[in-house]
């Protein structure tokens, strides 16, 4: 049944383009279109969960503006699980990371809701249309995850909503929720990847969907009981292969394979035959589409062995990069990888946004792939060349025994990077003569240094280093929440944030590990992702700790940044020092409208630690200058994308909120 | 099929090296609290211990000190999440959302046994250990600040 895309066209010249930080030109060429809108001409809709497939988060809406911005109210509230649910099923008890972020199409708001299940709403009034109803009434089928979005496809009277939930791939009629029957087995196509031990498939983010192809990545790929495979022993695992189905009957058309096939001269940069065995890779952000090339985005992130790469020697393409397929076909197109080798987790979880810029007088269809490294890759979409110099630099060598580091690394030239690289006595917290000494102090017991500083072994002998000070960290400055352009000006919005994260190995001790070294059992920090703090819990450098940067796009240059959310201003040892806003260190997601910059405090429904506990706040800052225009109180934290669209005449915002003691819901927001 | 044939080997390995870890039943806290957990876990609550290893420890910590993708299931940040709730409440949590990669995978009597090693290990005392779910329901959550 499956169809192997060819893997590597012209892949002879590209390997050396691509390690060089080239790509290879291929002739653009359209997936064939059915009738249905494209998703990336403004029209006061929101046809996709990231605005449209481009995922610039931006809508020309300007009825909420500056002067009026302060009139913002609560419009509804909707929660996060549709109470027909749970009172079929009072064992049903959501996560509050609610990830769904609706679509609005035609009046109707489209999500996944707290466990996955789609549920179309009044866009003006938030009150219940549909809710897909589980396969079988049982509380196995019904539990779930929730899923970030879902997208929509259309030929004429046809109309339908596509969406991932758990190990399956469904289809719903757009009118009624029910399935459409005619795809795959009675309107779901199973997902499983037939991996040796039966690790299950899963996938956050939903689909994609262009012209007539359903495009997925996954976030599974390791074995089972594994988690999310950042750390552990085991070399072998599964990558998570790129698939495209048809999506009229749900058969599959093809796989792309992100580890290239034998013969293909990329396999090359797998030493000891890793390409054999090794897994991961897989997309954790948001693909996008260019709808008028055909091509879809595709971020890649790090192979098994998140920390320790002694078993793949070589830059392990494409591991940690960006590939950008015809979507039509599977084949590849080209490709670029941001980290070499990468043994930092610096993946790249950010949506790859589609905007077009001026660079020199030329007219640039771009792509920006924003890294957890805090830099943000912006390449000709068409070609995948860099629209500036990405230039290979030194960078520091791995003490680790067996790791491979890779000499160089590469640096873009512009725009600078966003947020704090690397680490120097110089960068850490001074408020006070003792958080100066106290922050010295520790971090003179870790290596530290510059960006791609690699992960050391920690020593048991009395004063040795307890492992190595990576800033940024694992958990990313930037992430899925991260980015936002604006066609009309070439800006793109980063919102990132600032942690020093301690990362140890250790030999394995596990008698069946087939890593020699693996991530440290008892890492300082470990339980709250490796961040490092002072004993009262300030962070260990100088703020901001989450920031909005505005980067000017045409001129590859710094706007301004603010930071984003008060921070620690009113911890105990800071607050008579009456400091400005220090910045939240949260899951941001920013929206661009036609004067405004919204940005909300994220809740701590997000991976259950990052954000705000209680009430939070949805911020209005002034897209060109940075400044702070208004604050309005929401519920709870966001936990998804920000969305805006007009119903019935009214600009609505909607937010995606969650925290353990508020639960779950979406809120609209419009001038009262 | 037990529960054991269906964990591959070199899990039961890593569930071995887990539990000596986590001897004499969590090592999250203090000498004494590790006494109290042992104290209040009962034969349920051990079981729970050898599925939590299995099926929870990769991503929430051998030591339910979380990991960078969850949240810690003891500690500060726990308790107050779940203070005032029913045990009922973090069972239905758990059997409707973990494991995160396949969501209701879980038997309801593993969610029971997971449910009740994370309570004692947090310093929950049962006079008698519940036997059943339903059991949860009058079980409330609380701890002393």
């Amino acid at each position: 049944m499956r169809k192997a895309a060819d893997p590597r066209p012209m892949v002879a010249l590209c390997l050396a383009l691509t390690l060089s930080g080239a790509a290879q030109a291929q002739a653009p060429r359209s997936a064939t279109p059915s009738q249905a809108p494209r998703s990336d001409v403004p029209d006061g809709q929101w046809r996709y969960f990231g605005g449209s497939k481009r995922f610039e988060r931006y809508s020309p809406l300007r009825q909420i503006d500056r002067g009026n911005v302060n009139r913002l109210a609560v419009a509804w509230v909707r929660p996060g699980l549709d109470a027909t649910l749970t009172e079929q099923f009072p064992d049903l008890v959501p996560s509050s990371y609610l990830r769904g972020t609706p679509m609005m199409i035609d009046g109707v708001l489209y999500v996944p809701n707290a466990v996955g299940l789609i549920e179309a709403s009044a866009a003006a009034t938030g009150k219940t249309l549909w809710v897909q109803q589980p396969f079988k009434p049982t509380l196995r089928e019904v539990a779930g995850q929730s899923v970030r979005g879902a997208d929509s496809w259309q030929d004429g009277p046809d109309r339908r909503i596509i969406a991932v939930r758990g190990q399956y791939l469904y289809e719903l009629e757009r009118a009624t929720g029910k399935p459409v029957r005619g795809f795959g087995e009675e309107g779901r196509v199973l997902l499983d990847r037939g991996t040796p031990d039966g690790a299950p498939y899963f996938n956050f983010n939903g689909p994609i969907v262009v012209g007539d192809v359903i495009v997925l990545g996954g976030n599974g790929g390791g074995r089972v009981g594994e988690g999310f495979g950042d750390s552990g022993a085991i070399k072998e695992a599964v990558p998570e292969d790129i698939r495209g189905y048809d999506v009229r009957s749900g058969r599959q058309l093809w796989t792309f394979h992100i580890i290239p096939g034998k013969g293909a001269p990329e396999r090359q940069s797998w030493g000891e035959g890793s390409a054999d065995y090794v897994g991961h890779m897989g997309a954790w952000g948001p693909l996008t589409a260019d709808e008028s090339l055909g091509y879809v985005y595709v971020p890649l992130t790090t192979p098994t062995g998140s920390y320790y790469g002694g078993h793949r020697p070589g830059n392990n393409l494409y591991s940690t990069s960006l590939v950008c397929l015809d979507a039509h076909t599977g084949k590849w197109v080209w490709g670029f990888q941001t980290v070499h080798h990468d043994i930092w987790d610096y993946d790249n979880a950010s949506p790859p946004i589609l905007g077009d810029i001026t660079v020199g007088g030329r007219r640039i269809k771009a792509v920006m792939e924003a890294n957890k490294n805090a830099f943000l890759y912006v390449l000709d979409r068409v070609t995948g060349k860099p629209v500036w110099p990405i230039v290979e630099r030194p960078v520091p060598q791995s003490s680790v025994p067996g790791e491979h580091t890779a000499a160089t690394q590469p640096f873009p030239t512009k725009p600078p990077a966003f947020d704090r690289q690397g680490l120097t006595p110089e960068d850490l917290i001074d408020f006070t003569p003792q958080l100066k000494r106290e922050a010295l102090e520790i971090v003179s017991h870790y290596e530290y240094g510059p960006l791609f500083t690699p992960p050391s072994v920690a020593s048991p002998a009395p004063g040795g280093k307890k492992g190595t000070l990576t800033v940024p960290s694992s958990l990313g400055a930037a992430v899925w929440n991260t980015g936002a352009f604006d066609p009309q000006t070439g800006i793109y919005y980063a919102t990132s944030t600032t942690f020093v994260e301690a990362i140890a190995v250790e030999k394995s001790k596990d008698p069946q590990a087939t890593m020699q070294y693996q991530y440290a059992e008892g890492t300082p920090g470990a339980g709250g992702g490796g961040v490092i703090t002072t004993k009262d819990g300030l962070p260990l450098v100088k703020p901001p700790y989450g920031r909005i940067t505005a980067l000017d796009l045409n001129k590859g240059e710094k706007l301004w940044t603010v930071a984003n959310g008060d921070g620690p201003r009113e911890h105990p040892l800071l607050k008579s020092l009456h400091l400005p806003p220090l910045g939240s260190p949260n899951r941001s997601v920013p929206l661009v409208t036609g004067t405004l910059l919204f940005v909300a405090d994220s809740g701590n429904g997000v991976m259950g630690h990052m954000g705000v506990s209680g009430p939070a706040k949805l911020r209005a800052f002034d897209k060109k200058t940075g400044e702070l225009v208004s604050e309005t109180e929401i519920p709870a934290g966001a936990t998804g994308g920000l969305v805006t669209y007009e119903a019935q005449g009214k600009q609505y915002i909607v937010v995606p909120i969650g925290s353990e003691k508020y639960g779950t819901g979406w809120v609209a927001l419009a001038l009262k | 099929m037990s529960l054991l044939d269906r964990i591959p080997h070199w899990r039961l390995v890593k569930m071995a090296t887990v539990l000596t870890a986590l001897s004499p039943l969590v090592g999250a806290a203090s000498p004494e609290s590790n006494a109290a957990a042992r104290d209040a876990a009962g034969p349920l609550a051990q079981q729970g211990a050898i599925l939590y290893a299995v099926k929870c420890a990769s991503c929430h910590g051998t030591r339910l000190e979380g990991g960078q993708h969850a949240p810690p299931l003891t500690g500060a940040a726990f308790r107050e999440s779940w203070n005032q709730k029913t045990a009922r409440n973090f069972y239905s949590r758990v059997l409707s959302t973990m494991p995160v990669n396949d969501p209701g995978s879980l038997a309801p009597e593993e969610v029971l046994r997971i449910t009740l090693f994370c309570l004692a290990t947090n310093g929950m005392k049962f006079n008698d250990e519940p036997a059943n779910v339903a059991a949860l329901n009058k079980l409330k959550l609380q701890w002393d600040k």
